[in-house]
């Protein structure tokens, strides 16, 4: 679907018509701006013409799709404007979202958008000067920036080598002590089941291609010791502990240690209470990525963590109980150098890299089926009344939809990479995934694995950061 | 009447090379490690070789991931249609592996019978298909496991066929002959004995498919075990995503959605799949398919059963992409071998 | 499908100057479901407004666009001229092309582009805009008084008089706050006791006041009209209905300590009576202070080690079992009057106060000017008891100051300080008054006039500047300053210094958390709009009064208490309240039950709500907004990943229309 998407520049960018002017939205809260809007036109300022404007109750209701969809109907510009920080007539809706639109943002200069597009300002009902240099500067910026870059295949550009990922990973384990383990595990999870401290245990059983394993949900005490134990343990198998609920009253889950993240994330949304639960964790010899150990791996110990209920090793299966307000998580971080890298070039080089890869979405939405945080009834994407992301399997749709799953997961995400793992066109969504937890660890803070602790993106401080709003 | 010529490699990318001129040309590439069907500018771009297939099917050209069916606008206060521009150039889908082929064919069986395709049709009327059979089969092949061949001609108008270092080409339609036009003239003729190594190559792969043949009598036992409880062990694990059926050369559903604001519209068709949880829910909020386990059966029956006839080919080509890229490991083969198995011993109205 | 009517106002000049108005009625004929176009000088006058009116009729429309000025100044109006055509006012939109457009863009093409685009826009909007009511809610008949000092009083006094029921809640054992503590009110010199007793003494024989004192609110939920309130009852040991106030328990009681009534310049027992006029009349027994060992045991104390007042109380009304109470009551307006303390910060140490015992500050000094103080109402140095002859008073001790102090000003100083100055020197008439000022604040009734008596009559000496040290030498405190109108350094030989100190307000977010109600920086509870609502708070049904909402003087306090009460009583002489119906809405059969909307929820709008299945078990938790709490920020729908909850008044169906005819125009599609 390309005719909503309109663009006065045919390819590339940068390259404007001549007499082009640019075309800007700007979504305004009724209170503040809109009245200091208002207050510019009684005063009879004059500032460009190239806006359009929108009224909302107050910036707490905009959303980043909104933004998105400004700009597939060919905006070359949004501005954000609302109440000052403690002004805000709803008391907190700019608080809360001043941090959504910092994370969108970044998200933005990710993929390679230029942020002279893109502006917020707090202007007040009695700032109707504000107001108007703040339109006039907003056109100079987005003049600046020209017409909006077409979302397209970028024809003919030759690529981006990232750098490599380096890191040891957790330390070997021969075939005897994987034996060891795997003869733990089947300890551990009959022992479970006869006891009767699960109805279930979901773990990895064997797959059918070489080395590949597959989740199962064993029942009986006979059928674990089908459990396998390997390299080829991929799934965060936490994506199955909804559903086994609706059969079982405790559920007990394999988990590496990348797993964790999401069952605390699991917890702290409500989708899980502790008491269902029963987390067996394995001592972990890394998951292979095709001939290699998987990037998330090469800066994790393997080591099972002590928030588990069970620990499974070599030596034996141990009960534990660490208090999970203590605890924090072994965050992968070789592709760090990968993002700075890509922060490191000309937008429009990123542009290109992330319009090549959402080019290749099919929009098969294994990413969200795989993403055991991804677990809504039904997804924004599949809402049709309106249709905020566009169904079609093109350009600015494959963008929205990708852009508006980070942002879904800003400060949820537990880094475990499934969704690049099961992605059949090998987007780097791990990339983004990163670059937002890494974001909004540097603005808010670190979530560890505490589930009482509140997810960044639903809370806010008076002092959150501010420095790019106008 | 068969042409059959054995090219070196060189000559195949001369030829390709000439075929850009006055076509579009679609071969697969490599981008970003993945490999990809997509139209090229310049045969160095292609990738050609005697085994391996893309990450996904190139039915995408025939039957694009979204395409519009009408689109309209608001100009002068009336609505003003518009019909979508059918493409003018002649394309050449090269170098697709023959499952790939025969998963076209199954899709002209779905698209261009009773009334056809309009949109379908005219891509495929104005489509040349070159394929290259296999010399070795990946570790998710299992295509003469459900009937297919690594050297099958089926949907070919032009079989390339490995050859060690060389290729030997083989015009197998009017199409194909015309594809290759003069050309044939320069190249050496294919000899009986490069014909005898298509066999050779086809037991040579068929020796690597590690899989027990699907049998064509296990349709009706599918079928007829319809309710077992077996159809919710095995698809247990599948996360209701719906990788199996794009990258697929067979599936065809799609589903049709408008986009549109205040100044215009398209009505668009865009790929869907049985194994999405909303693709049979109804308008009322009644869902036939309400469980994934439900919906994993039908895509199983839809590629091994609910035949008219008993020797039509099965709908899957078993180019086991399906099997490789699944999220969560499920292998459509095994499925329906522990299906028939379970309904066969305890009967098929054994209780979920 | 929609029949729209667009309207196209002149304004006279002010739209057609810049706005091809013609072009643009005549391009929103093309809008899909725009069935009647039409301009007009003047939309707002009466004809004009009838003419929408007749259009409606005639054309039987449905929705209403208005392309005019602001809606925020004329939204109202053609609402209602839509409702007088029988449509429900929320179908009618407005597109500003006056103060977004014509005023502010010279270029008529351009203006005119905009104009029509945004005419456009609202189109979209209300086609997909849906009938509205007010939102009705049913009034509890009682207010909530928070704090009861003269503003708690005499929004008390207000309510109960005109026949609703009050609930007044202090937490000291007597009412009377700040006031009860002055000596003499400026300007009148009113003996702040006695103008004050007749009204605290009206509060407790009010039939309509339930006095609830040494208590403090515990928790406060619902919403406007409903309110229920926690309030707990701190156990004073005494019971009240019984006890004389003989004063027979304190003489005999062992423990004294310092009295905060007269700013600890005095002692007290640990049974007391706060002052003799308390009201009520009654003892109070501070376990804080009593030897015996304290609560959190299943009886009111642990040990009983000294009960010499229970042995000495003829009526024996004196209970060690007394435990806290939970008293719970529901309300239908809330005012919170909690009042100010003075704050003593870095510059009044600056002038020695903690150091030097001959420091004190206006309060302390108030104390001991009152009859009924530490000193009986003689001006005595508290280091030897001797009268002083030299005081200096120095103003702004941490006010207007933002670097070590509050940036506010304190606003009563200067008249207060003025008083002292003249109460000094009627008691003490050798004495010498000097004043330390910056400015004369003296803006109220008679109070320019209170302030020149001070200085003329009792020739009180006004020094415009600020002292630089003050040094205690030989028993006296050597303050040296400088005037700034003379230029000359100053060195007064002082026996006594008087700080104006700065004024807080008494909460420290407690009260406000409670409430939900914002404060400011400062700690101020923050009125609804400075100019036009200073009584209200953004929190629907809860109203401010006094000193808790900004500093200032006794008239004023009363002014708003008074308006305060008559806010409350707006609401409370309604059996329902009218909510706007702006709210926010959830789909229960998709909602995940994460709860992340009820994180962001300013005001607690939104419940938990349990969904039941066919034998009653309960199988999912889902959010429920409640309307009535409701204010329609729109916080949950963005935090609502599925896109389950919409707000009524902006749906996503209405952005997602509107964003969709803000893009490039169909014009510059051909380009």
């Amino acid at each position: 679907m390309t005719e909503a998407n309109v663009s006065a520049a045919q390819s590339g960018t940068g390259s404007a018509p001549e007499n082009w002017k640019p075309h800007i939205v700007a979504l305004v809260c009724n209170w503040c701006s809109y009245a200091g809007a208002d207050m510019a036109g009684t005063t009879r300022l004059e500032y460009p013409a190239n806006v359009r404007m929108m009224r909302f109750p107050c910036t707490g209701r905009m959303s980043p799709l909104m933004i998105l969809r400004a700009f597939e109907q060919g905006a070359d510009g949004v501005l954000i404007s609302g109440c000052h920080p403690g002004d805000c007539h709803y008391v907190q809706g700019n608080l809360v979202a001043r941090r959504r639109f910092t994370i969108f943002r970044s998200l933005m200069d990710f993929i390679g958008i230029d942020l002279k597009r893109l502006h917020f300002a707090w202007v007040s009902a009695a700032e109707g000067h504000k107001w108007a240099k703040v339109v006039s500067e907003v056109t100079a910026s987005v003049q600046e920036a020209g017409p909006l870059p077409s979302f397209e295949h970028p024809e003919g550009w030759g690529g981006i080598d990232l750098p490599e990922m380096t890191g040891s990973g957790p330390q070997d384990l021969d075939e005897q002590q994987l034996d060891a383990i795997r003869a733990n595990l089947w300890k551990a999870a009959s022992e479970v089941l006869t006891t009767e401290r699960a109805g279930v245990v979901i773990g990895y059983g064997p797959g059918t291609l070489p080395g590949q394993t597959i989740p199962v949900l064993i029942t009986e005490t006979a059928g674990c010791e089908k459990l396998e134990w390997g390299q080829g343990c991929r799934n965060n198998l936490s994506t199955y502990v909804g559903s086994a609920l609706e059969k079982h009253e405790r559920v007990a889950v394999v988990a590496k240690t990348c797993d964790l993240g999401a069952i605390s994330g699991l917890i702290r949304e409500g989708q899980v209470r502790p008491e269902q639960l029963l987390v067996i964790g394995v001592q972990c010899p890394g998951v292979r990525d095709g001939s290699g150990l998987a990037t998330k791996c090469l800066s994790c110990s393997g080591d099972p963590h002590p928030i588990c209920d069970l620990v499974v090793t070599v030596e034996g299966v141990q009960e534990s109980c660490e208090d999970p307000s203590a605890a924090a998580l072994d965050t992968p971080d070789a592709r760090d150098e990968q993002i700075a890298f890509l922060e490191s070039l000309p937008h429009e080089e990123r542009w290109k890299y992330w319009q090549r890869q959402f080019g290749r979405c099919l929009r098969c939405y294994a990413c969200r089926a795989a993403c055991p945080l991804c677990y809504c009834s039904t997804c924004i994407s599949d809402k049709h009344r309106p249709q905020w992301v566009p169904t079609s399997i093109d350009h600015p749709g494959n963008s929205t939809w990708n852009i508006i799953r980070a942002v879904h997961l800003a400060g949820r995400c537990s880094g475990c990479d499934e969704c690049a793992r099961v992605c059949p066109a090998d987007i780097r969504l791990d990339l983004i995934n990163r670059k937002l937890s890494l974001e909004v660890e540097r603005q808010y803070g670190k979530i560890g694995l505490d589930p009482e602790e509140k997810s960044a993106l639903v809370d806010f401080r008076m002092e959150d950061s501010e420095e790019f709003i106008l | 009447m068969e042409s059959s010529w054995k090219l070196t490699d060189a000559q195949l990318r001369e030829w390709l090379s000439g075929l850009l001129d006055g076509n579009s040309v679609v071969a697969p590439i490599e981008e970003d490690g993945v490999l990809l069907f997509r139209p090229i500018a310049s045969e160095e771009q292609a990738v050609v070789k005697p085994s391996g297939k893309t990450r996904w099917s190139p039915k995408e050209f025939l039957f694009p991931r979204s395409e519009a069916l009408y689109r309209y606008n608001f100009k002068g206060g009336t609505v003003q249609l518009e019909d979508p521009p059918v493409p003018e150039e002649h394309q050449v889908l090269f170098g697709m592996r023959s499952c790939d082929a025969s998963g076209i064919v199954r899709l002209d069986e779905i698209f261009l019978s009773g009334t056809k395709d309009r949109l379908y049709a005219a891509r495929r009327e104005n489509t040349t298909i070159v394929s290259t059979a296999c010399a070795a089969a990946d570790p998710e092949c299992f295509c003469t496991a459900v009937g297919y061949s690594p050297v099958g001609e089926e949907g070919s108008d032009v079989q390339l066929v490995p050859l060690g270092e060389d290729w030997m080409l083989r015009a197998l339609t009017d199409k194909g002959r015309d594809l290759v036009g003069d050309a044939g003239d320069g190249w050496t003729k294919a000899t009986a004995k490069d014909s005898k190594r298509i066999a050779e190559l086809e037991k040579t792969v068929a020796g690597q498919i590690d899989r027990s043949p699907v049998n064509r009598e296990w349709s009706q036992v599918l079928e007829e075990g319809f309710e077992h409880g077996a159809w919710d062990r095995l698809a247990q694990h599948c996360l209701g995503c719906s990788v199996c059926a794009y990258v697929c050369p067979s599936c065809s559903c799609f589903d049709m959605n408008h986009e549109a604001n205040a100044w215009c519209g398209v009505q668009c068709r865009s790929w869907d799949a049985c194994t999405f949880p909303l693709f049979t829910h109804h308008a009322s909020g009644h869902n036939p398919r309400e469980t994934k386990q439900e919906r994993y059966r039908q895509r199983v029956l839809h590629k091994f059963a609910f035949r008219e006839e008993d020797d039509e080919p099965f709908r899957c080509v078993g180019c086991g992409r399906c099997v490789a890229l699944c999220p969560a490991g499920l292998d459509i083969v095994n499925t329906v071998t522990a299906a028939v198995e379970a309904i066969r011993e305890e009967g098929a109205d054994a209780a979920r | 499908m929609s029949r729209v009517g667009v309207f196209v106002c002149h304004c006279g000049e002010n739209i057609a100057r810049n706005v091809k108005v013609q072009e643009v009625v005549e391009s929103s004929g093309d809008i899909p479901g725009t069935v009647v176009t039409a301009d007009y000088p003047y939309l707002c006058s009466a004809p004009g407004q009838q003419m929408v009116i007749d259009a409606i009729e005639e054309h039987d429309l449905d929705r209403v666009v208005v392309a005019a000025c602001s809606p925020q100044l004329h939204e109202p109006t053609f609402r209602a001229a839509a409702a007088q055509a029988g449509l429900n006012p929320h179908l009618c939109e407005m597109a500003n092309i006056r103060e977004h457009c014509s005023w502010v863009h010279r270029d008529t093409e351009q203006a005119s582009a905009k104009a029509y685009q945004t005419v456009v826009a609202a189109v979209e909007r209300v086609k997909r805009s849906r009938p509205l009511d007010p939102i009705e809610v049913p009034v509890t008949k009682r207010a909530l008084v928070i704090g009861a000092g003269v503003a708690g009083i005499r929004s008390a006094l207000d309510m109960a008089n005109a026949g609703h029921s009050v609930v007044l809640v202090e937490r000291q054992p007597s009412i009377g706050g700040n006031m009860s503590r002055l000596s003499e009110t400026f300007p009148t010199l009113d003996c702040s006791q006695c103008i004050l007793t007749p009204l605290m003494v009206q509060v407790s024989r009010h039939p309509n006041i339930e006095l609830l004192t040494y208590s403090e609110i515990e928790e406060v939920s619902g919403y406007v009209g409903n309110f229920n309130v926690r309030i707990r009852r701190k156990p004073s040991f005494v019971v009240a209905e019984d006890c004389t106030a003989c004063g027979d328990c304190a003489e005999v009681c062992p423990q004294p300590g310092g009295n905060e009534f007269d700013m600890a310049l005095s002692s007290r027992k640990a049974i007391y009576i706060p002052f003799p006029q308390a009201v009520p009349s009654v003892y109070t027994l501070d376990a804080d202070r009593c030897l015996n060992s304290k609560l959190d045991s299943p009886t009111g104390f642990r040990v009983l080690a000294c009960v010499k007042c229970d042995e000495v109380c003829k009526p024996q009304c004196i209970d060690f079992d007394m435990q806290p109470e939970i008293i719970e009551r529901e309300v239908g307006v809330i005012v919170a009057a909690t009042g100010f303390d003075m704050k003593l910060g870095q510059q009044a140490e600056e002038c020695g106060y903690g150091k030097h015992v001959d420091v004190m500050d206006g309060l302390e000094f108030e104390r001991m000017l009152s009859a009924s103080g530490p000193t009986e109402g003689e001006v005595r140095r508290p280091s030897d008891g001797a009268t002083p002859k030299d005081v200096v008073f120095i103003q702004c001790v941490g006010s207007r100051n933002p670097e070590h102090g509050v940036s506010y000003c304190s606003r009563i100083c200067c008249m207060y300080t003025a008083k002292h100055a003249l109460l000094l020197r009627h008691k003490v008439p050798e004495s010498r008054a000097y004043i330390f000022y910056m400015d004369i604040r003296a803006g109220g009734k008679g109070y320019e006039e209170f302030v020149h008596r001070a200085m003329e009559e009792e020739r009180v000496m006004y020094i415009r500047g600020r002292p630089s040290q003050i040094i205690e030498e030989d028993g006296k405190l050597r303050v040296l300053g400088v005037d700034t109108l003379s230029g000359r350094t100053v060195e007064i030989d002082a026996d006594m210094v008087v700080l104006a100190a700065a004024m807080e307000p008494a909460d420290h977010g407690e009260i406000a958390g409670k409430l939900r109600i914002a404060a400011d920086t400062d700690g101020f509870f923050k009125e609804a709009h400075p100019k036009l609502r200073p009584v209200e708070t953004l929190t629907a049904g809860i109203f401010l009064a006094g000193t808790a909402q900004a500093p200032k003087d006794i008239p004023d306090t009363v002014s708003q208490a008074s308006a305060a009460a008559s806010k409350g009583m707006e609401m409370l002489s309604k059996d329902f309240l009218e909510r706007d119906p702006s709210t926010a809405h959830v789909d229960e059969s998709a909602c995940a039950g994460c709860f992340e909307c009820l994180a962001v929820c300013p005001y607690g709008a939104i419940e938990r709500k349990e969904l039941l299945d066919a034998q009653g078990e309960v199988y999912r938790e889902v959010a429920a907004p409640n309307p009535a709490t409701c204010e329609g920020c729109g916080l949950c729908t963005v935090t609502c990943r599925g896109g389950y909850i919409d707000l009524e008044g902006y749906t996503d169906e209405q952005v997602f229309a509107q964003l969709g005819a803000l893009g490039p125009l169909a014009e510059e599609l051909e380009r």
